[in-house]
């Protein structure tokens, strides 16, 4: 019954203080807001009433599980996966609405800067920088809150393994975050590269503006995420952890497919070229398969790089008999 | 990770990538005039250099005269409202075919219905014109540059 309780207390927890986050995000746009008030009333009875209604409960329940934290003699509930799950679901729930944040103001700015109305940009296309920074400042003091819960609790107990499990979940799935962030911003680029340009209009700028903001906010973040792993290497169970594996698998894999894809569409167009199917010359064909063109090095590239980085997993596990059955694995989904 | 060669590798194509794909904007911002409104395809040119500078007044001086010719504030009123709109839509022009007052202009368009990540759909198709006083005059263009309003006939309600 602990346990339930636990869950019900961290769940509401959770939900109360995003119920009263995007409230307040709200009610604040409304005074920044150049709208007349009759447009924003609804808006205003809408934030103010959410406030009302999740704000006694967040605290309800917030307080109640921090008081039996403090009163926890055998540190139980500090060290409860519950607990660990909630705190770092927070620092997600509000890290990713920052990025998202940044983004739309990156996306309008180089929407702009490449000739286009701000208003079509694909991020935030019908917001404003104050809208953006509203969200992402308060997004900021809720995250920074919980972190120092969360680093509390890590320095009460250091070695607490639950909440090194829950910790290495969340560093992988900032991880893949941003590495799908870069994957599709990268992929844009090169679109825009290979793409022959005609002589009006500016859809091919419109999907490079967009790519250029998820580059330059999906690339630190891959690289921050990923420094963190390799430092956490330092663990042998880090090195060994089961997620780890499956996250290598996934990302070698899920590569290696789009690679092969893209390879076979572009030898069979390759095929109809020289086969003089069609008529199409150097670069037409390159135009015509610009999609295929950046799929194929994007993801060849992935592909290289995880690889190598699951062989190193495959290698660190010290049982030759798991080894073998882990090589087998990667060798009959191959086939 | 700092040894690792082909992370380090990764991100300075990345950066090469981004600083080709800039240049290549920069290289394609070649500036384009109006031409003289002599052919079929300098009107078409002249047409959609007009829209896409926001300057409706000069475009809707490349429409024919011909029954339900849509007024100049209908004219500005259905092109700014219809999505996707110029912005999303890429356009060359191809080969003229002229007969006696009549030609046909082919086109080349490239849109993204569903956002930038999706797949560009390409695809031909023609503007209409006809030779009226001496001068060439827009009759149809493909959507988004025209409205389907145009130069038809409205049903009258029934009595």
């Amino acid at each position: 019954m602990k346990i339930i309780r636990r869950v019900y207390f961290y769940l509401l927890s959770l939900i109360s203080i995003q119920v009263v986050l995007w409230a307040v995000i709200n009610l604040v746009r409304t005074i920044f807001s150049g709208e007349l008030i009759t447009g924003v009333v609804d808006w205003l009875a809408g934030g103010i009433a959410f406030v009302l209604v999740g704000t006694p409960i967040f605290l309800m329940h917030w307080t109640t599980i921090q008081r039996e934290v403090r009163q926890d003699q055998d540190v139980e509930e500090r060290n409860s996966r519950v607990r660990s799950v909630f705190l770092y679901a927070a620092l997600l729930s509000t890290g990713i609405p920052i990025s998202f944040a940044i983004m739309a103001i990156l996306n309008r700015l180089f929407t702009q800067a490449f000739g286009l109305s701000a208003t079509v940009a694909v991020l935030g296309g019908t917001q404003t920088h104050t809208d953006n920074l509203i969200a992402a400042a308060a997004n900021l003091m809720v995250l920074v809150y919980f972190w120092r819960v969360l680093k509390n609790d890590w320095v009460s107990d250091p070695n607490n393994e639950d909440r090194r499990e829950i910790s290495r979940l969340h560093r992988y799935l900032w991880m893949v975050y941003g590495l799908g962030l870069l994957t599709f911003g990268t992929h844009q680029a090169l679109r825009y590269i290979f793409t022959k340009p005609l002589d009006f209009g500016r859809s091919a700028e419109w999907g490079l503006a967009a790519g250029l903001t998820l580059i330059v906010v999906g690339l630190p973040i891959w690289l921050t995420a990923w420094s963190i792993i390799q430092r956490s290497l330092a663990r042998v169970q880090e090195r060994q952890s089961m997620l780890r594996l499956v996250v290598f698998y996934l990302l070698t894999l899920g590569s290696l497919g789009f690679t092969l894809v893209s390879l076979g569409s572009l030898a069979a167009n390759g095929l109809r070229w020289v086969f003089q199917v069609e008529s199409w010359t150097l670069p037409a064909f390159i135009d015509l398969q610009a999609s295929q063109l950046s799929t194929l090095v994007l993801m060849g590239t992935l592909w290289a790089y995880f690889d190598r980085s699951l062989w190193g997993t495959v290698r660190a596990v010290e049982d030759e008999l798991r080894q073998a059955a882990l090589r087998r694995i990667y060798t009959t989904c191959c086939l | 990770m700092k040894k690792d060669r082909f992370l380090m590798g990764m991100v300075i194509g990345i950066g090469v990538v981004v600083v080709l794909a800039v240049g290549l904007f920069i290289a394609r911002q070649g500036q384009v005039e109006y031409l003289a409104a002599d052919t079929p395809d300098s009107v078409v040119h002249n047409f959609i250099l007009a829209l896409t500078r926001s300057d409706y007044e000069r475009a809707y001086t490349y429409l024919a005269e011909k029954p339900n010719k849509p007024t100049p504030n209908q004219f500005r009123q259905d092109l700014t409202s219809s999505p996707p709109g110029f912005n999303q839509t890429s356009l060359s022009i191809g080969e003229t075919l002229v007969d006696a007052d009549f030609a046909t202009v082919q086109l080349l368009l490239s849109q993204s219905y569903g956002g930038p990540f999706t797949e560009r759909t390409r695809y031909t198709d023609t503007a209409r014109l006809e030779r009226q006083a001496g001068s060439w005059k827009l009759v149809s263009m493909p959507y988004p540059f025209w409205s389907f309003n145009w130069f038809v006939e409205q049903p009258k309600p029934l009595p």
